[in-house]
């Protein structure tokens, strides 16, 4: 290991594979290392599904007493949170470590990033894994292909695409957020509260129809802090309830875009802020 | 690794051990209060918390007055006064028993001259007081929109009073318990989730249990959670309040009783497994 010979092994390479296929490689390193713990692994999984599951009994009780939520029958609210559950999951299981953010700049991990030849951002996002990120994609998953048997939806291949795009378009959506959020750990220190305040928003009210929140909220909860791109808008298209919208139906139709947008945004102001980093000196 | 953590509690003085306690509390407090943008985050999420709950319930209600033989005004200052107790009673992270315990740190802890459980309970406690200004602020916001209607009579008042602050104790009693089991699984991210949510829940902290079906509202009077939040919040907006909110007074004392002996058992067990990783 010592010597440091400039020929190329056989099997090896002289340059570091892209930016996706180390991403992979870290990412697939990091499922492993996290399924060391079998015990915490049913656990952590059945923990996110309860987290969310807590907000499916609130609102399945709702329904249950009060029939329709501001025009939306129960099947369409089902659709609705099963949208914006299976976009958090994709955001969390691919994204969700940007929440160590705080805790690797804190205590120096950072310092390692910089020092390897791979994306710090990159490096932050594969540090670990955290399995429960499965529990929110699976049931998302299960509640959004229930409600699709249940919701009266005139499917066209158009209609299918756009519902995978929204899903994709909804993580990204997210993780654009969360990271950005994320990068104030910089200046900061402590983001914690922030970054938690903005994802149980997310999960408390990103399952309801805007309308139940007025006008400035729907304002608010669209252009301050993008709550209607995850699920709102995309499922008023798919649900053919774009009447209701203040926005044009062209601009949610245009909702899934929001994503890979926010990502890119999210991303960049990160990697602008880490130039503020300050080693702990760990 | 085992010695009798209150043998030298006992040395001291009642008055030194007070001292000592609310020195602890203050720590947990400052814990919490020394990060500023956390505490004013805190505080605007609270805001805007109770502006959106409102909103739902208000519009789940819609034209309707009473729904189930709840009034619309009932159900909206419960759910407003819910977001405040969940705000104050229910942290995200509600023990730091699962940190010590997973880094080893406990062990320090454990030497301490002061009780693991006092030190643990002190800074629940501290992390509750540094949670009260949002819990404030949020109500004086309920107050002003006039969605929190006042009680009827002063004794309802303290009878309230009373029940909250025996809500959280039962509160901290059920985050110690759990907190504890970390001595037997180490890692214990996901139970702690599951429990918060759990809490959260069947507190009645997010919907009151009188909107449940009738069977799940049931198995809920007789967990612990519904005594955190749920019993306070029925004193406040029952309308004929009688001898039945002494009733509900005793049923949470006597839940005082029952954790604090398991929390005891518990603990007991819980030094026996104390597992040390090394340096």
């Amino acid at each position: 290991m010592a010597e440091t010979d400039a020929t190329v092994l056989p099997g090896t390479r002289p340059v570091p594979p892209g930016w996706v296929r180390q991403w992979w490689i870290l990412w697939r390193t990091a499922i492993r290392s996290s399924i060391i713990y079998r015990g915490n692994l049913v656990l952590m999984i059945l923990g996110s599904a309860a987290l969310q599951g807590t907000q499916l009994l609130f609102i399945g009780v709702l329904l249950d007493r009060f029939g329709v939520i501001a025009g939306w029958s129960t099947a369409q609210i089902a659709f609705l949170y099963g949208l914006r559950l299976t976009a958090h999951g994709v955001s969390t299981c691919l994204f969700g470590q940007h929440q160590y953010a705080d805790y690797a700049v804190r205590l120096g991990e950072y310092d390692r990033f910089l020092l390897r030849p791979v994306n710090p951002m990159l490096q932050l996002l594969t540090r670990a894994f955290n399995l429960g990120t499965f529990g929110d994609l699976a049931l998302g998953l299960g509640i959004l292909i229930t409600a699709v048997t249940l919701a009266p939806i005139d499917w066209t291949p158009w209609l299918v695409l756009f519902t995978v795009a929204a899903v994709i378009g909804g993580g990204l959506v997210e993780a654009g957020l969360q990271i950005g959020l994320s990068a104030i750990t910089f200046r900061l220190g402590s983001t914690r509260t922030l970054r938690i305040t903005v994802d149980n928003m997310f999960t408390d009210f990103g399952a309801y129809p805007l309308p139940v929140f007025g006008t400035a909220g729907i304002v608010a909860l669209t252009f301050a802090l993008p709550l209607a791109f995850v699920a709102y808008l995309p499922a008023t298209v798919v649900l053919g309830k774009t009447a209701e919208l203040l926005v044009p139906v062209w601009f949610a139709a245009a909702a899934p875009l929001a994503g890979p947008l926010l990502l890119w945004a999210g991303w960049a102001f990160f990697m602008r802020q880490s130039r503020h980093y300050e080693s702990p000196g760990a | 690794m085992s010695a009798d953590p209150d043998d030298s509690a006992a040395a001291r003085t009642f008055g030194e051990g007070l001292a000592l306690r609310a020195t602890l509390v203050r720590q947990g407090t400052r814990s919490v209060l020394v990060f500023r943008t956390d505490l004013f985050v805190g505080i605007v999420s609270t805001l805007l918390r109770v502006v959106l709950v409102l909103l739902v319930w208000r519009a789940v209600y819609g034209d309707r007055t009473e729904v189930s033989g709840i009034a619309r005004e009932d159900a909206i200052g419960y759910a407003v006064l819910g977001v405040l107790f969940a705000a104050a009673m229910q942290p995200w992270q509600f023990s730091s028993l699962r940190d010590r315990v997973r880094t080893g740190n406990v062990v320090f802890d454990i030497m301490r001259p002061v009780g693991l459980i006092t030190q643990s309970t002190a800074d629940q406690l501290g992390t509750t007081l540094a949670s009260l200004p949002k819990a404030v602020v949020g109500l004086t916001l309920a107050l002003v929109l006039g969605v929190v209607p006042g009680p009827s009579t002063a004794w309802q008042t303290v009878a309230f009073a009373v029940s909250s602050l025996l809500g959280l104790v039962i509160a901290i009693q059920c985050n110690l318990i759990v907190g504890l089991t970390a001595f037997w699984t180490t890692e214990i991210g996901g139970a702690y989730l599951v429990y918060g949510m759990a809490a959260a829940f069947c507190s009645g902290s997010l919907i009151p249990l009188w909107l449940m079906p009738d069977g799940l509202a049931a198995v809920l009077r007789a967990l612990p959670f519904s005594a955190q939040i749920f019993t306070p919040l029925s004193i406040w907006f029952d309308r004929d309040p009688g001898w039945n909110v002494l009733g509900e007074l005793a049923l949470q004392a006597g839940w005082i009783v029952v954790l604090a002996l398991a929390a005891h058992l518990v603990w007991l067990r819980a030094l026996r497994r104390t597992v040390i990783n090394g340096g």
